[in-house]
């Protein structure tokens, strides 16, 4: 079996599958269909100082190979998180990354300072890309200058390793990652939603409450991949690629464009099965080629 | 969780816009509860990407089989009625909690409007066996979207309203309404308005309901925090809740409706 172990951001994953924030809750659910060990780290609900009770609804709009969602971070705030979830994670055999999101610079300090200390966060991942909160969000991921601000402000209230999540609705997205890269973080990932929308033609009003929302599913797959590729070349730190990725296949084009590890998000709807099944389709990939690392392939098409 | 491959065993128009499926699916069958529902996939191509949620309409556990009744709506609802007895799809369930029966109950009122009639068959049939004396007002926008009418009157006395008149009562399944109800449970399935104004009647009557909401759905187990509904708690507090995980069915005081 070929060696699937990556490194990101100075943690160890014992393969590169993740799973995305916001469409795996805190892991529980699927705990129920298999063992979460199984997959190199688990990408929590993004979490915020105190509990949000998120966006009205409808917040879930299907389209072409994909959703739109306006879900607005729900959740129950940091110290429930605490207290109940990561306790429950730290069971398992497998990266716990908490994604963060914040209404302002303070809150990003304040939340990775209470972070810090806790046991069992292998990383933190920082949303400054999510289109849909008011404050903040995605405005904080949007300017080279604010993005890195919020980095270095993570960076100084934190031991742990940060990864910054990316938005792509820029018109240049390698000048944020190396405004993020050059403030301190240890790895971007990339893409969080493309802001979209989709109308009901008989009540003529967009279909979510919020108006806009996140398209993810395949339909952003190629976009996904091209900024990856892009980034790879410009920066130095580790990249974690995600957007779309339903198979395998999918998994490995965004690791041969230069990402290091990958996310499984909408898929998880799709198939709930997607995390370990994608594992064990890159084992036969690179068995079926003769690679015997994984490490080999990463940024493959820039060699 | 259950994830299971269904065999559709028949797949048929019963109405100019209502399809009926059974489904031998052993597992999810020998689970289920009336008021649950299942995630079903109806293709295996990611388009439509998101599986559909389906209220159960029958459930078998002897034969491994559950019953479905789909309004076509949209494109998956299209696309499932193409698949034809011998094909297979994906299910994810029983999801949710289901109707809740209190083994005192003597009297209940069951009131569904449109799809929502579907999920009232099998609570129907469960307060029956247990010798529940039952009311069932159905409701729809014309006679071709009554169905299960011959299943319910086998049970209790039903009463219908269609919007064009063309079967019972002309207007509002809830003009149906009594004014001096004594239930010790009313259920109620169908539209929001519909629900909302059962509850409210229900709530002035100082009347137990039962409402099953229906909610666009992400996941459809839990954890995209997509279907959430208005749940207002003793206290007055506002908090959001899963459709598919902590309902679809939900006391109809706590909902709160248009919003």
């Amino acid at each position: 079996m070929a060696d699937l172990s990556v490194c990101v951001a100075g943690v160890d994953l014992k393969n590169p599958v993740l799973t995305a924030s916001g469409t795996f809750g805190y892991g529980r659910e699927f705990a129920e269909l298999y063992d979460l060990s199984l997959l190199g780290g688990i990408v929590v609900k993004g979490t915020t100082l105190e509990p949000r009770l998120g966006n009205e609804t409808p917040r879930i709009a299907e389209t072409p190979c994909g959703l739109l969602n306006s879900v607005g971070l729900q959740n129950p705030g940091v110290e429930k998180v605490i207290a109940e979830e990561i306790p429950f994670l730290r069971q398992f055999d497998t990266a716990v990354i908490i994604n963060i999101a914040g209404h302002c610079l303070e809150d990003y300090g304040k939340i990775a300072s209470r972070l810090d200390k806790v046991e069992g966060i292998a990383a933190l991942e920082v949303n400054i890309s999510c289109p849909n909160v008011k404050s903040g969000g995605m405005a904080f991921g949007t300017d080279p200058k604010v993005a890195a601000g919020i980095t270095a402000c993570v960076r100084q209230n934190c031991s742990l390793p940060i990864i910054i999540k990316l938005s792509p609705n820029v018109t240049n997205i390698v000048e944020i990652a190396l405004a993020v890269e050059e403030a301190g973080a240890d790895a971007i990932s990339l893409i969080n939603t493309l802001l979209g929308m989709a109308i009901d033609i008989e009540k003529k009003k967009p279909i979510l409450a919020n108006t806009v929302g996140g398209l993810s599913g395949p339909a952003v797959k190629p976009v996904a991949l091209r900024m990856v590729w892009q980034i790879a070349k410009a920066v130095h730190v580790p990249i974690v690629g995600l957007g779309g990725i339903l198979t395998a296949s999918d998994a490995l084009e965004f690791i041969m464009a230069g990402a290091s590890a990958i996310q499984i998000g909408s898929a998880n709807f799709f198939n709930p099965m997607a995390g370990p099944q994608i594992v064990e389709g890159i084992h036969e990939w690179l068995d079926q080629h003769g690679v015997k690392d994984i490490k080999e392939i990463i940024g493959a098409v820039n060699q | 969780m259950n994830l299971e491959k269904a065999k559709v065993l028949d797949n048929q128009k019963i109405l100019p816009n209502y399809w009926q499926l059974d489904l031998y699916a052993p597992k999810a069958a020998s689970l289920a509860q009336a008021g649950q529902f299942i995630m079903l996939q109806t293709t295996p191509y990611a388009e439509p990407f998101l599986k559909r949620p389906m209220s159960l309409n029958r459930i078998n556990p002897e034969e491994g089989t559950l019953r479905i009744i789909y309004q076509i709506v949209g494109k998956g609802t299209q696309i499932l009625t193409t698949i034809p007895a011998g094909g297979e799809m994906d299910i994810i369930g029983p999801q949710g909690n289901g109707w809740m029966i209190q083994k005192d109950y003597r009297k209940a009122l069951l009131v569904g409007g449109g799809a929502g009639i579907a999920p009232l068959l099998q609570l129907a049939i469960n307060l029956a066996e247990k010798e529940i004396k039952l009311d069932i007002l159905l409701g729809a926008a014309d006679r071709d979207a009554i169905f299960n009418h011959q299943e319910f009157l086998q049970m209790a006395s039903v009463s219908v309203a269609t919007m064009d008149g063309s079967r019972g009562h002309k207007g509002f399944v809830t003009d149906l309404l009594p004014q001096t109800p004594d239930y010790d449970m009313i259920y109620t399935c169908g539209p929001n308005p519909l629900m909302e104004k059962v509850a409210l009647w229900a709530g002035q009557k100082g009347q137990a309901c039962q409402v099953s909401l229906e909610e666009r759905m992400g996941c459809g187990i839990g954890t995209c925090m997509g279907c959430v509904c208005k749940i207002k708690s003793k206290d007055g507090s506002i908090a959001y809740k899963r459709v598919c995980k902590d309902g679809p069915v939900f006391d109809g005081e706590e909902v709160v409706f248009n919003g």
